[in-house]
């Protein structure tokens, strides 16, 4: 069996298209999602993906599916394969029809959590805490998330496909399982369908030089073989099991609902300049099937301000200068709102000049020649986030240095107005798994013909 | 010698929202090896660097990557209030001037 891969709104190349379209492919697959961009995806406050990037991806993607009469699968639709992003890409799929002139059967397949059913699983003592991260999710949690998805497996893929799907519109999914369903369909033995699939869902990244390109992955006995088809690509033994290693923390195991992908003794042999070969994974499948959660709350409403210093009187401690103009910031807040003020958080975040501009504190920019100030302060309201970000722009941009006598000096700052509402921020609340009785009860699929095949303007 | 002169890549990246992952790639195994044998990184030596605790740090060797993983629990969970490093793409510079061998 073979298939191509590549990710949503990153691209392909048309003539890696034209080349795929030459081979005997059983679907064209593609992730569409990311968790590492943050939380406001899920939240529904944007996309890492703009709609046009998403569009011109998924026309070329579904015009070659179309040509060729086989599947095209999407994963993690929208971003964050939140309800809404399915219905965003099922748009962007209808539109795309109506222009081209295509008809075929779509299945949308949601996965947002209904709250219900969840409340009802913690109460039976079904929803368990992952490695990484000690949080309690309770009822309350579930209440006040903005959204929460539960990450799919292979099953509910299947179900649409053998329903007859011709475009499958998934939410959250495992990377790996939008690439290990049809396969394991179609009867390949698990070890290669999701050891295939796991090398295969970051499409050409894989090869080198990594760039977003069409991956053709082509499974035989005991064996799969990997290679892009781009010309100016390869795949090398040391590409494909480096890349291996890509935002995982470990890339010999991988938990997915229905198993454990145990790729620790995998072999990466080179069959020409081009493709590597790849054997070794083992797939233990779990008796219990469960669902990795994942869900957002509001963190409150932000503003931002930045400014920045090459005065080197006051860069020469700088440390002391802005734990002076903290102190300054923190008593005309506490006059002007009271007790108010400490439900803001002021971060000021210095770049090249102090210490601790990293997420760690490590980084020491001594001596400096310039400060970048980055001002955040994130309140309940949008009202009070503003004003205190306005506060702390002025008290920041003029607060004297004490190597200077007889007045104060004045930052120099980019925009104006200085202060930028950047509206509600989220916050991750969840990191645990759901045990499900049956591999479909977290998800909804509905299915609808799409185009008329006529054609007409987008 | 230090980690940034004996790899031939470092890079740093979110594992999910609450974990960071850096990997160190070398230009041969036995390479990775000595550096892993010289007993110079360990979770308590990046603990250290990070200011963590050491129960906090997990590393791997990937020896079909030429590679360390290290694996550091974030102090923030991703893009949380305070955060400044979203997807964790430049966390890996405390490690480069590690003395290794």
């Amino acid at each position: 069996m073979e298939y191509v891969s590549f990710f949503v709104g990153a691209g392909f190349a048309d003539l890696s298209m034209e080349l795929a379209l030459e081979r005997d492919l059983a679907f064209i697959g593609a992730d569409a999602g990311t968790i590492d961009v943050g939380p406001y995806q899920l939240a529904g406050a944007g996309t890492i993906f703009a709609e046009e990037l998403c569009r011109h991806d998924l026309r070329r993607a579904l015009v070659a599916a179309r040509a060729k009469g086989i599947p095209l699968v999407i994963g993690s639709c929208g971003g964050s394969g939140s309800d809404a992003g399915v219905d965003w890409f099922a748009r962007l799929v209808t539109e795309i029809a109506e222009h081209e002139g295509l008809s075929f059967r779509a299945a949308r397949i949601y996965s947002g959590v209904d709250r219900d059913y969840l409340k009802g699983r913690l109460a039976e003592g079904r929803v368990h805490p992952l490695p990484g991260a000690a949080m309690d999710y309770t009822p309350d949690h579930v209440d006040r998330s903005t959204a929460i998805v539960a990450v799919m497996g292979v099953d509910p893929l299947i179900e649409a496909l053998r329903s007859g799907a011709d475009v499958v519109l998934a939410g959250r999914t495992t990377d790996s399982a939008i690439f290990a369903a049809l396969p394991a369909m179609n009867g390949v033995p698990d070890g290669i369908s999701w050891h295939a699939a796991k090398v295969a869902e970051c499409g050409a990244a894989i090869a080198e030089p990594a760039r977003p390109d069409l991956l053709h992955v082509t499974l035989d006995e005991g064996s799969f073989r990997v290679a892009p088809l781009h010309p100016e690509l390869r795949c090398t033994p040391w590409s494909v099991a480096a890349h291996q290693l890509y935002e995982n923390a470990d890339p010999g195991t991988f938990v997915e609902p229905s198993g454990i992908l145990d790729a620790s003794g995998s072999m990466f042999d080179a069959v020409d300049d081009v493709t590597v070969r790849i054997s070794g994974g083992r797939f233990t499948p779990s008796p219990l099937h469960t669902a990795k959660l994942e869900g957002v709350e509001l963190a409150g409403y932000q503003a931002v301000a930045m400014m920045s210093y090459t005065d080197t009187v006051l860069l020469r401690d700088y440390a002391g200068w802005l734990d002076g103009a903290r102190k300054q910031l923190d008593i005309k807040c506490r006059r002007v709102f009271g007790d108010r003020a400490e439900q803001a958080t002021i971060t000021v975040r210095t770049y090249g000049a102090g210490e601790g501009s990293d997420l760690y504190g490590t980084v020491r920019a001594t001596p400096a020649v310039e400060a970048f100030l980055l001002i955040d302060v994130v309140a309940p309201e949008q009202g009070l986030a503003s004003a205190v970000a306005n506060i702390a722009w002025h008290t920041l941009c003029h607060f004297p240095a004490p190597g200077w006598s007889g007045g104060f000096g004045t930052a120099a700052w980019p925009f104006n107005p200085p202060v930028i509402d950047r509206g509600p921020v989220y916050r991750f609340n969840v990191n645990h798994v759901v045990e499900m009785d049956d591999p479909l009860e977290v998800c909804r699929i509905e299915y609808s013909s799409v185009g008329t095949g006529r054609g007409g303007p987008a | 010698v230090r980690l940034r002169d004996a790899a031939a890549m470092i890079r740093s990246k979110n594992a999910g929202p609450f974990l960071l992952t850096v990997d160190v790639f070398f230009d041969d195994d036995t390479r990775c090896r000595q550096v892993l044998d010289s007993g110079t990184v360990t979770p308590e030596t990046v603990a250290a660097l990070y200011g963590v605790p050491a129960g906090d740090v997990r590393i791997i060797h990937v020896p079909q990557a030429k590679a360390v993983k290290i694996t550091i629990r974030r102090p923030l969970a991703a893009g949380d209030v305070g955060d400044n490093d979203v997807a964790g793409g430049q966390q890996f510079t405390p490690l480069l001037n590690l003395e290794i061998l």
